[in-house]
């Protein structure tokens, strides 16, 4: 049973004159435990179809299963429920909340999750540790590094321990140094066996997956395990 | 939850410390005018109910004479023939007097306004606490008079006032009678003011007689009444007037008015109780809630604006896992809380201005428990109604947009524009609209200020004389050889204080005429002029008069020729001449027509002086001189007439003041609802600006572009604002039957007023954004 | 063309104070195809600033076409900016509520043409970049290589003698910044001056002169002749 299944998918948006699809009929089989990386020129459709996968979009057509579950079209409570303990999110642009600590915003999905003060502290904690972050726990996003702000906005996503990991083009604002460092990091929680989906275009980074997914005009173009 | 969510309130509204305080601020002001106009207008609504029966007390009036004075006699008649009067007394009124009460043995005086003359069932009435009393009831006899401890106690310091003896007077007569009782004073904010209480009982304690024919008078009084609990007034009205034998008192038909409506009441009675303007009071009205809705719409703006500031991170905690009712309760805390600093501030900021609502509102407002009660649930429901508008705000947001919408920072504007200009088209409305009044009413105020009289008012005194003074020529032949003295005459009656008026008997045509009773030189020391007609000769003294034009006008004569005055008595007086019309009044009133009787024997209770331009403080002084070696004991009473003129005007000169303060603030709230615009705009569209400069755009260009969306809106508040504020200045304009004229210009001022406030509060904020390094800008990106 | 002395600049926070250009001196001559390069935080991007007029330095002096430009006012930085300097960023900077015709007739507005001059511009540059399909579109509708190709058409569209391009292909995939790349050299060939600033080697391949920064220093400098990157 595979983890992520997508059949026959398709995104349009329709004007006045015209429906523009950016997916067409997509379809796509992930596994628990696989490192995928999504590629494709600008435009391509990546960054929905990780939406889609994320249930922060809905295909127009198609089914979506997670874990056997239909999903396609979720209540809004089952997707909260969904994004509090199934999935964690990274993004190009860190987006950590810039009125919080690192701590209070590494501390977030735990609080929403309703988990009582003693059990976040210890969480949070964890985390902290494991980032080599406990010395910054107070400081604010704006005080940090891109790298540092991105190890933040990692640690908060896998605070409350989600099964799957979606970046979105996690190096996108970054140093190569720095880019390598996350990619390092990533490779490590899919070892140590979070499901991760990243959309990148950069094809040295792409290579730290174990299949690579070429997107075109919204069709899978080709689908291989990495060299 | 609720910890996570105040700390991130508060650094939030930390963080935009001016807009926070802007807004907040601006809330404040708004909410604190609109407490210190709910004050006034419950004190206003609430006089007269400090008296504790003052739901069942009504006062008696004839609907026909429109007068509540009424033949005394009518007091026996109701207090035993009708079971459902639980008790009436009768008030008369001697305020317009100025009596002096003398204690004998230590002969201290002191001048009180206020004196009633009633029996007493007054006290249980009108609930009046008694401190002390002589016997059981409060009046023990017929000499007896009550005083309240506060006259007591200017009279008698610490020592007991009961038992002593008072002297009532002033130039014309002396009463006495002896203090029985002591009561508190009665409630401040009362229609009617009553500082020492006469036994009506004393026919002597009676002033108001009316003679039909030389011996056949009787008193009148106005009568109360404090009905039963749970009658019902207007049946009890009609079985008044089909039981009682109107003719034999002389009344037309019966009429009850409650004692709650007397003061607010449209109804013109004579009468002799404090009047507040109903009008003016809706007005009032009015402004607090255009205030509010200013207030709350700035308020309103601040929270959505702030909603979309923070549309990126509702993404964020959505992609984390935040439910639909999470992200409400955040939002609604935040609301919540904006909203109690902001009431919090509006409490301190009206409390400090409370002294200062004599000025406002013409009257002190004392903070009472019923105040309180009828302004908290008006008070708690506005604030109810800003907190939920507020809270519906994100529900609308988070119902239009995706997640993805939020984290990719689509702004989608045009919908939210459209409510955005909406409110601030209001805004400008009704500011323009506020400042147009103003200037309407200072326009009118001006008018009637400076305007011709018809007489000459410049430097031109009234002395009071009394009547008991014989000498009046002496006195007037000494003050004309004074150098700065120009001319002199007297008078009975001028211009301001008309104290006869008569019918003029002419039948279907029958009219109502003032009479100024005049002496030599009258025309010309006012500066009057013969229109027609001839100069007056000494044989005309009390035989002959002239008219003015509105009253020739009236009567309806061609010609003057042969025409006489009929008043009813020996035949009348012949008019020999026309005078120029001249106000007696103030411009409410048209021009009414006026008799003027030639008299100098009579006429001696009112001299007017013209003086030369010069120090008129020294001038009076030196006139001082000269009255006091004829009247030593006697103060001079004077004033001027363009002064006396000018102070008919009080009430609209407060009425001027307040609302151009209340003006003042709704300006203030839509500057500051711009100004709040404006940075928020300036603030997201800092990229745009940095990429026009980057290529090429001069800060002329900048600010033109950021200007250009307001002054439209500035227009269409105009067109709106406009036709209103026209249409409400003439309704005003109408009390008056002499106005000035509403110009276009006005309109004009006013819209051009607004305009330079919108670019100026424009400009001053996008300035700093348009002069920026375009390289602050997209580092900003 | 371009000629700095000892250029320096200095930011100032209320705890910090960074060094960002330290006595940078160098010399571009009409035509060239510059390349500044060096890693993340070095001052590539300032340099380029206040070579573009955006920005004054501290210190130094700076000459454009002869004249020293380095102390002018904002004011009259915009002047000698119109019509002379295009400019092409990595976010592409475009104005999000207008169209992509109106995006590219921006500087044209600001040079006060009338319309039908502004419109044969306009066309002719967005022929030039094959976008005249998508004019009236607004930018959230076309994809990046789409967007960064209208901004380089905004930047060439009153045919200015300099170009300054700041990491031009950041935010595109290699098919579309390889396409962005050879427009830069076509216009260079044409005539243009370009300096670009990249921490891309690929790019900078394209240019005839690579100064590379370090810590707000120049380290080296490269003349290199162009190749077409493989």
């Amino acid at each position: 049973m595979s983890m992520i299944s997508l059949r026959h998918i398709y995104k349009y948006y329709d004007s006045k004159f015209q429906r523009t699809f950016v997916l067409k009929d997509i379809d796509l089989e992930i596994q628990e435990g696989e490192f995928v990386t999504i590629m494709g020129p600008s435009g391509a459709g990546k960054s929905t179809l990780l939406n889609i996968v994320g249930m922060l979009d809905e295909p127009s057509e198609g089914e979506y299963f997670f874990i056997d579950q239909h999903v396609t079209k979720l209540s809004e409570k089952k997707k909260v429920e969904f994004h509090r303990n199934y999935v964690g999110f990274i993004f190009q642009a860190f987006h950590l909340i810039d009125e919080l600590t690192v701590y209070e915003n590494i501390e977030t999905p735990l609080v929403y999750k309703g988990m009582k003060v003693s059990d976040r502290k210890s969480v949070v904690a964890d985390m902290l540790d494991r980032f080599n972050m406990v010395a910054k726990k107070d400081l604010f996003p704006a005080q940090l590094s891109g790298g540092q702000q991105q190890l933040v906005a990692i640690a908060r996503a896998i605070a409350g321990k989600p099964k799957l990991l979606l970046a979105d083009e996690p190096t996108g604002n970054l140093h190569s140094d720095q880019g390598k460092q996350i990619m390092e990091l990533l490779k490590n929680l899919n070892g140590e066996g979070i499901t991760i989906i990243q959309v990148t275009h950069n094809e040295e980074f792409a290579k730290y997956g174990s299949r690579i997914i070429r997107l075109a005009d919204g069709l899978i173009s080709s689908d291989s395990k990495t060299k | 939850m609720i910890l996570h969510n105040l700390k991130l309130t508060f650094r939030n509204l930390l963080k935009n410390k001016l807009y926070t305080t802007l807004i907040i601020g601006g809330f404040s002001i708004g909410f604190a005018a609109f407490i210190l106009i709910g004050l006034f207008y419950f004190t206003e609504k609430n006089v007269n109910s400090g008296f504790s029966n003052h739901r069942q007390i009504y006062r008696l009036y004839d609907v026909k004479k429109n007068s509540c004075n009424i033949n005394y006699t009518l007091n026996s008649v109701l207090a035993t023939d009708y079971p459902e009067i639980k008790n009436t007394c009768p008030m008369e009124y001697y305020g317009n007097f100025v009596l002096t009460a003398k204690d004998e043995q230590a002969t201290t005086s002191t001048e009180v306004g206020n004196i009633i003359s009633t029996n007493n069932n007054f006290f249980d009435i009108f609930s009046v606490d008694i401190v002390e009393k002589l016997s059981t009831m409060p009046f023990d006899g017929k000499e007896s008079l009550v005083i309240t401890e506060s006259v007591a106690k200017r009279l008698f310091k610490n020592k007991n006032a009961i038992g002593q003896t008072l002297d009532i007077g002033n130039t014309y007569f002396t009463k006495s009678g002896k203090i029985s009782a002591i009561i508190k004073n009665l409630p401040e904010n009362s229609s009617f003011k009553a500082e020492v209480i006469l036994n009506s009982d004393n026919e002597n304690f009676r002033m108001s007689k009316y003679c039909k024919k030389d011996n056949d008078c009787y008193n009148l009084t106005n009568h109360y009444i404090q009905l039963n609990e749970g009658t019902d007034d207007k049946n009890f009205t009609s079985r008044l007037n089909s039981t009682i034998n109107l003719n034999q008192f002389e009344v037309g038909q019966l009429g009850l008015q409650k004692l709650d409506d007397i003061y607010l009441s449209s109804l013109a009675l004579q009468e002799s109780h404090n009047k507040g303007s109903a009008r003016l009071l809706n007005i009032f009205l009015a402004i607090a809630v255009l205030i509010l809705l200013l207030s709350s719409i700035n308020y309103l703006n601040y929270t959505v604006s702030m909603q979309y500031a923070k549309l990126k991170t509702i993404g964020i905690n959505k992609t984390n896992g935040a439910d639909w009712r999470q992200l409400i309760a955040y939002s609604f805390t935040e609301v919540s809380l904006g909203t109690v600093i902001s009431v919090i501030l509006s409490f301190i900021i009206a409390f400090l201005l409370l002294p200062y609502s004599e000025i406002l509102f013409g009257k002190a407002i004392h903070i009472e428990m019923s105040l309180i009660s009828n302004l908290l649930p008006v008070l708690g429901t506005a604030i109810l109604f800003v907190i939920l508008l507020n809270s519906l705000a994100p529900f609308y947001l988070l119902s239009r947009f995706k997640v993805t919408d939020f984290l990719s920072g689509i702004r989608k504007r045009n919908g939210r524009q459209i409510g955005k200009q909406a409110m601030l088209t209001f805004q400008l409305a009704t500011s323009i609209a506020l400042v147009a009044s103003v200037l309407c009413v200072f326009k009118q105020l001006n008018f009637v200020k400076n305007a011709d009289l018809g007489f000459d008012k410049e430097s031109m005194v009234r002395i009071d004389v009394p009547y008991t003074f014989k000498k009046q020529d002496a006195l007037r032949q000494e003050i004309n050889k004074l150098p700065f003295v120009s001319k002199s005459a007297f008078s009975n009656g001028c211009p301001g204080h008309i104290s006869m008026r008569m019918g003029t008997n002419t039948g279907s045509n029958d009219f109502i005429v003032s009479i100024i009773t005049i002496g030599d030189k009258y025309l010309e020391t006012m500066g009057i002029h013969l229109i027609n007609g001839r100069e007056f000769l000494k044989s005309d003294v009390n035989k002959a008069c002239y008219l003015n034009e509105a009253a020739v006008k009236r009567y309806g004569f061609e010609s003057i020729k042969g025409q006489r005055f009929n008043n009813g008595k020996d035949g009348g007086y012949e008019i020999i001449g026309v005078t120029n019309d001249f106000h007696i009044s103030s411009f409410y009133n048209a021009i009414e027509p006026v008799v003027l009787i030639y008299n100098p024997d009579v006429a001696t209770s009112i001299l007017s002086v013209k003086l030369m331009p010069g120090n008129i403080g020294q001038f009076i002084d030196k006139i001082k001189k000269v009255w006091k070696e004829f009247l030593p004991y006697e103060t001079m009473s004077f004033t001027f007439y363009d002064e006396q003129f000018q102070a008919m005007y009080n009430k609209d000169d407060r009425m001027a003041k307040s609302i151009t303060f209340f003006s003042l603030v709704a300006i203030i709230l839509t500057c500051m609802g711009i100004l709040a615009q404006i940075f928020l705009i300036s603030l997201y569209r800092t990229k745009e600006i940095g990429i026009r400069k980057v290529n090429g755009a001069k800060l002329t260009e900048i600010l033109t572009l950021l200007n250009k969306d307001f002054i439209i809106n500035v227009f269409i508040a105009f067109v709106v604002a406009t036709p209103i504020a026209f249409y409400a200045m003439n309704r005003w304009l109408q009390s008056f039957a002499f106005k000035t004229e509403l110009n276009w210009w006005v309109f004009a001022i006013a819209g051009l007023i607004a305009m330079l406030i919108v670019m100026v509060t424009v400009s001053w904020q996008s300035w700093r954004a348009a002069t920026r390094n375009p390289v602050e800008a997209l580092r900003y990106e | 063309m371009i000629k700095t002395n000892n250029l320096t600049k200095v930011f100032r926070t209320e705890e910090i104070e960074t060094t960002a250009l330290n006595n940078v001196s160098l010399h571009i001559k009409q035509g060239e195809f510059v390349a500044i390069m060096g890693p993340s935080g070095c001052g590539k991007s300032t340099l380029l600033n206040i070579v573009g007029l955006l920005d004054n330095p501290t210190g130094g002096e700076y000459y454009f076409d002869g004249k020293e430009v380095g102390q002018l006012k904002e004011r009259n930085r915009t002047m000698l900016r119109k019509g002379n300097i295009g400019f092409v960023f990595q976010s592409f900077n475009l104005i999000d509520e207008l169209t992509v015709y109106e995006n590219v007739e921006l500087p044209l507005i600001y040079l006060k043409l009338k319309t039908r001059e502004r419109r044969d511009m306009v066309e002719k540059v967005l022929d030039q970049m094959k976008i005249n399909h998508r004019k009236k579109h607004f930018p959230q509708q076309l994809s990046g290589g789409q967007q960064q190709r209208v901004a380089v058409a905004r930047a060439v569209v009153a045919g200015p003698k300099l170009i300054l391009a700041d990491e031009p292909t950041g935010n595109l995939d290699s098919k579309n910044g390889i396409e962005v790349m050879n427009l830069l050299t076509d216009l260079n060939r044409a005539g243009t001056t370009i300096v670009m600033v990249t921490h891309s080697m690929r790019d900078a391949g394209y240019a005839h002169r690579v100064i590379n920064l370090f810590d707000g220093q120049i380290i080296t400098e490269s003349s290199q002749v162009a190749e077409a990157f493989v």
